[in-house]
């Protein structure tokens, strides 16, 4: 467990209330994200992920336990705790730059300094000329590239990702985790990364949480070491797919325990 | 082009009906006795009518719109207005407005205030209850992503949910504008003194049945005239929305 820095869950659980009795999805769960650490958390469909998400970006409340970051308690949603979506949720009225520079327009930054940082995001992301352009005008892997430069240019102290290239089709997938790489070693920012594809998990994460299910618990955290920095060709080492399979074997174990 | 033939066809199966249809003139006026009907209705200052119409739906219509946006939004977009007003609005909804015509006079007299009035409850209810829906359908995921972007409450109010309702506002508006006008009518059938409603009363009590043609033709010139308005309003004021 790291210190106080970063991004902590402490004793974390999560009951709803529903029709059918109270439903508990987070059981004491104890995670954390060090600054400048890349983390993924995999589970599966349902475990609650997106919950737990939601609980460190101050858009849902935990029923107990303490969430904080570099110390201090999570109490709602703040500029400080960046959310990538699955869901395409760039605003269509706003051009593309507009949409990069919606957080930083809602306090006052000034319009000289706003368009430095849209395009500076815009140039990380590589969509400089389509600037002008409307987010419906561009591909899914596109919007999501705007998207992640939007929660940038925020300069939020951690992204969550909650399965942000679930919608995206296997190629782009491929391309976008690179980028997304690509942006972390040139950021360094914390990534807190949620997703149900082990291989993506894997390869992106620093750390690796698996998660099971009903209700979701932290069953094992794994530090992949692979040598070097990671690429493509990564996916294809017997050291990657090991560790894969491991986790696909605890995975298995949670649902056929769960038939 | 459409349009203008099936408008074409129409002005000519009339004439031929009323040439050849042996109808009495009386049921069914030819297209040049409409025509000459309108021409000296102009000349006994039609036009002031018109404009006393117009002026009614386009005050009683924005003063609605103004009110109702402001609740709509509300209602849409936090729980406790929508379950405060719900049951109002809701309920009142189920009130034929023509209902209240009776009540409205007594309270109001029978100058401008009651028909004015009557437009205002008709749009408000109607703008209300559809700015709401359009509110609740704004995506989720819009009104969380821009909190985690620092949006307050207000923010996300005027800069997200506003705007992402916006085209289907604008769509309920134009609907409801042409409920105005309907119930600008209703109004004018009953008490009135002046407009095209006032004007279409008293051609029925001479049977003047070329004067009814002229106000129905210029309600729907006008109609049409205002949906198309709304159309090409949204298209550039909101272009992306397409
Ligand atoms: N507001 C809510 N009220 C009641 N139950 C809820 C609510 N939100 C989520 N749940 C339930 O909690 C569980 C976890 O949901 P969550 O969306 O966090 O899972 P997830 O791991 O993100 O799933 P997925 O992979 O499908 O995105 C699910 O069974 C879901 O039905
Ligand atoms: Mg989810």
């Amino acid at each position: 467990m790291v210190g106080v820095g970063g991004l902590v869950f402490r004793d974390v659980s999560k009951t709803y209330e529903t029709p059918g009795g109270p439903l508990t999805v987070l059981q004491d769960i104890n995670v954390a994200v060090a600054p400048n650490e890349f983390v993924c958390m995999v589970g599966a469909s349902g475990c609650g992920k997106s919950t737990l998400l939601q609980c460190a970006a101050g858009l849902n409340r935990p029923s107990a336990g303490t969430i904080t970051l570099d110390g201090e308690p999570v109490v709602g949603p703040s500029a400080d705790r960046g959310m990538i979506f699955q869901s395409y949720t760039l605003f269509p009225w706003l051009t593309i730059e507009e949409n990069v520079g919606f957080g930083l327009s809602l306090d006052g930054v000034s319009a000289a300094e706003r368009r430095e940082t849209i395009d500076r995001y815009l140039g990380v992301v590589g969509l400089t000329k389509f600037a002008k352009a409307y987010p419906r005008t561009l591909s899914g892997g596109m919007q999501q590239r705007v998207a992640i430069a939007r929660g940038l240019a925020n300069q939020p102290r951690v992204l969550l990702m909650d399965e942000p290239f679930g919608a995206l089709d296997a190629q782009t997938r491929i391309v976008m985790q690179d980028f997304l790489l690509e942006i972390w070693r040139t950021t360094h920012i914390s990534i807190l990364f949620v997703t149900h594809d082990v291989e993506e998990a894997v390869y992106l994460g620093e750390r690796v949480y698996v998660l099971r299910s009903n209700p979701g618990r932290v069953r094992e955290e794994l530090r992949p070491d692979f040598p070097g920095t990671r690429d493509h060709h990564l996916k294809r080492t017997t050291a990657f797919h090991s560790v894969v399979d491991d986790i696909l074997d605890l995975l298995r174990e949670e649902a056929s325990a769960a038939m | 082009m459409l349009p203008l033939a099936v408008t074409a066809v129409i002005l000519i199966g009339w004439a031929l009906l009323s040439q050849y249809g042996k109808i009495p003139a009386m049921f069914l006026p030819s297209p040049t006795g409409v025509w000459h009907a309108f021409q000296a209705l102009m000349a006994d200052n039609y036009a002031a009518d018109i404009r006393a119409s117009i002026t009614r739906v386009a005050i009683g219509f924005v003063a609605a719109t103004i009110c109702s946006i402001p609740v709509g939004l509300l209602m849409g977009s936090f729980g406790t207005v929508e379950s405060m007003l719900a049951p109002v609005v809701g309920t009142l909804r189920y009130v034929p407005i023509t209902a209240l015509v009776p009540l409205l006079i007594l309270w109001l007299g029978i100058d401008e205030a009651p028909k004015l009035a009557i437009i205002v409850l008709s749009t408000f209810f109607y703008n209300t209850i559809m700015i709401a829906d359009a509110v609740r359908s704004v995506p989720r995921d819009f009104i969380n992503v821009s909190y985690t972007l620092g949006a307050t409450r207000l923010q996300v109010l005027r800069r997200v949910i506003l705007p992402a309702a916006m085209p289907q506002i604008v769509d309920a508006l134009r609907v409801n504008v042409a409920v105005a006008w309907n119930f600008l009518f209703i109004a004018e059938l009953i008490a009135a003194d002046s407009g095209l409603g006032y004007r279409l009363m008293m051609a029925q009590r001479t049977n003047a049945s070329d004067q009814m043609f002229v106000a129905l033709i210029i309600v729907a010139v006008i109609g049409f005239a205002l949906d198309q308005a709304f159309r090409l309003a949204k298209k550039v004021l909101l272009p992306w929305s397409a």
